[in-house]
């Protein structure tokens, strides 16, 4: 099993309770201080590069944007960072919003800088972007896959083909494509596709190899998803190699069970709540969704965003894991062996929670969690060193 | 009485509603849907030829997937007007149907005899603030439509909530929209240098209360078309042709068969 640390950069000052009817979009950026974004930046990237002194195999930033539940719009920024202050780990962006930018090369040229100044470390995430950054960046929602599909094509090709090309799709309409520098690893760096679990993206992740990962869902979702990503895997003629299978969840270690889940309460109900509060009107703009993934939205409306989860819920239905080490690391090795995920990415600093608490997580998850399943679900390639 | 048909333009299903007997008319539906032979609509039946299509992208229609502005639905409906044979037709569009029916006069303004816009999109005015529509949930979204409640209510009582079928129809009318109203929001900002080419008559109805695009968008299509005359409907919303029914018929039969503004 390989260890990631994960973050979102969240502000963590939004009043509880806050009149506002979303932390999206519309949420007055007066309300972000840079004089405290300036130390929280600094809080935020010392724990990641503490995660490298305690033995993760990586790290991981990501982007959204008009909202103080991440606050990384340019994670490629944050990237550069971390190649400075680390020296080892994979820096994974998870992911770029590739549709968000109005010409993808720009994305293939970051990336490639990024893999050459962290030499070869980088792990390269695609995501279309939430349904709120379609209203931040007025971009058509319905085009979102399309564009998604159109980017992706571009900057594989532009990472892989020796020669200037052409490109005329339907979004892009490029003389050159012909981007320098170009990236450390070959082929290119390894594609992670973060998902919510949408049947179209399990499949297209499965056609292309690539490594499936399912962010802050239910247990049930999440055995769901991974089940069908590697009958999808069948589908394409392979069976699904532990490395492609990554579950992203926080996690919140204790002395004991009870300990932890009043410790984790507050940052876990701020963060499922308090920051990702949208109308779901902003959350599902018309044609974001698929009409069989709208079907399947339908089908279980209670959710993320759209009505209020309490900590209770979020730790009974497998959103978030929370108690003893034992308890935790007792989880995730019956999960491990029931869906059989290779790539683990604990989110440790999240919510409201405070530095000493967070640091105190990294480093009891590094030390009491991660030996016991280090073993877990190495493929084969792992095994012999290959990935 | 009407008629349902399917038309199929250039390989593209297009559903229609058909009426009545007469001088032709068409109308173009809005960002709600079509498919439905509203009250105005027999109405105006009793004197013209009246036709209701459903645009692609909406209810039964098929989609269009090349389209993706609203100048590129009304060469679709250049198509259709030549696939049924019709040289010059009368237009009636509400919202985003007006936009529609603007973009199509500013095409070929001579297959176009008069035309009525209603709480048409299509423009922008500066310093007039509107409610974005794409973040209304259902209720809101209502709501926002009419100022006579009792519509509200009524619209509320007859929708039937929960239906799968229901919701996935309305999220595709949705999507379509979307799709040609995203962003620019609702306009065309090339209509402006265009809009000379639009030589015929003009009649454009608004509600007094329209709180989708307010009065001031009615005012500035007067201003901006060669030959428009405004005619404000008291007591009104966004959606005169429906929450005002008689005296939008009476407006347009007097404007139709008279050249009354």
């Amino acid at each position: 099993m390989k260890f990631l640390l994960q973050h979102l950069m969240t502000w963590p000052y939004v009043p509880e309770n806050s009149s506002y009817p979303q932390a999206w979009v519309t949420y007055p950026h007066s309300n972000y201080d840079p004089k405290l974004g300036e130390e929280l930046y600094e809080t935020y990237l010392n724990q990641l590069v503490h995660a490298e002194e305690v033995g993760f195999d990586g790290v991981c930033v990501n982007e959204h944007h008009q909202t103080a539940y991440g606050t990384m719009p340019s994670p490629n920024i944050m990237a550069a960072m971390l190649a400075a202050r680390t020296k080892r780990v994979k820096i994974a962006i998870l992911g770029n919003a590739i549709p968000l930018r109005n010409n993808p090369q720009r994305i293939a040229e970051e990336l490639a800088m990024l893999d050459v100044l962290s030499h070869g470390r980088i792990i390269s995430g695609f995501v279309r972007g939430i349904g709120p950054e379609y209203h931040s960046f007025s971009l058509d929602p319905t085009q979102s896959r399309s564009r998604f599909h159109e980017a992706h094509d571009l900057i594989i090709r532009a990472w892989t083909e020796p020669e200037p090309f052409e490109f005329y799709g339907k979004h892009y309409k490029l003389r050159y494509v012909n981007p320098w520098p170009r990236p450390v690893q070959e082929p290119h760096p390894p594609i992670w596709i973060p998902s919510q679990g949408s049947v179209e993206t399990i499949d297209w992740v499965a056609e292309h190899h690539y490594t499936y990962l399912q962010t802050y869902s239910s247990i049930g979702s999440v055995r769901r998803v991974f089940n069908e990503f590697k009958e999808a895997a069948e589908r394409h003629g392979y069976q699904a190699s532990p490395n492609q299978l990554g579950w992203a969840l926080p996690i919140y270690l204790a002395d004991t069970d009870e300990k932890a889940r009043q410790e984790a309460k507050r940052p876990l109900e701020y963060l499922f709540n308090d920051v990702f509060k949208m109308p779901p009107s902003v959350f599902f703009p018309p044609g974001y969704l698929t009409p069989q993934s709208m079907a399947r939205v339908l089908a279980n409306k209670k959710g993320m965003g759209t009505s209020r989860l309490t900590a209770e819920d979020l730790i009974e239905k497998g959103y978030v894991l929370v108690g003893t080490p034992e308890t935790v690391r007792g989880k995730l090795e019956e999960y491990q062996q029931d869906f059989g995920f290779g790539n683990l990415l604990p989110m440790l600093s999240f919510g409201t929670m405070n530095n000493a608490a967070a640091m105190e997580n990294i480093d009891r998850f590094a030390a009491e969690v991660m030996p016991y399943l280090r073993p877990l679900g190495e493929s084969k390639e792992q095994e012999q060193g290959v990935l | 009485m009407h008629t349902v048909e399917t038309v199929n333009v250039r390989g593209t299903n297009v559903r229609l509603l058909q009426g009545g007997e007469g001088p032709v008319l068409i109308y173009f539906h809005g960002a709600a849907g079509g498919g439905e032979w509203l009250p105005f609509l027999e109405q105006l039946s009793a004197h013209y030829r009246v036709l209701a299509p459903e645009h692609p992208g909406f209810g039964e229609s098929d989609d269009l997937p090349d389209v993706d502005s609203m100048q590129d639905l009304a060469f679709f409906y250049l198509d259709f007007l030549d696939q049924l044979g019709i040289e010059k037709v009368g237009v009636i569009g509400s919202s985003l149907g007006g936009w529609l029916a603007l973009e199509l006069a500013t095409l070929a303004p001579h297959r176009v005899s008069r035309m009525v816009i209603t709480g048409s999109a299509g423009i922008r005015v500066e310093g007039v603030q509107l409610t974005d529509l794409f973040m209304l949930d259902d209720r809101e979204h209502l709501e926002i439509l009419f100022h006579d409640e009792s519509f509200v209510q009524n619209r509320l009582a007859a929708a039937s909530i929960g239906d799968t079928e229901t919701v996935l129809l309305q999220a595709r009318n949705r999507a379509s929209v979307a799709h040609l109203a995203w962003n620019p929001y609702f306009h065309n900002p090339k209509l402006r240098q265009r809009v000379h080419r639009i030589t015929m008559p003009v009649l454009v109805v608004w509600g007094e209360h329209d709180r989708v695009f307010p009065l001031r968008y009615g005012e500035e299509f007067e201003r901006i078309l060669p030959d428009a005359k405004l005619r404000l409907v008291r007591d009104c919303g966004h959606l005169p042709a429906q929450e005002k029914s008689a005296e939008f018929v009476a407006l347009t039969h007097n404007f139709f068969s008279k050249g009354v503004r």
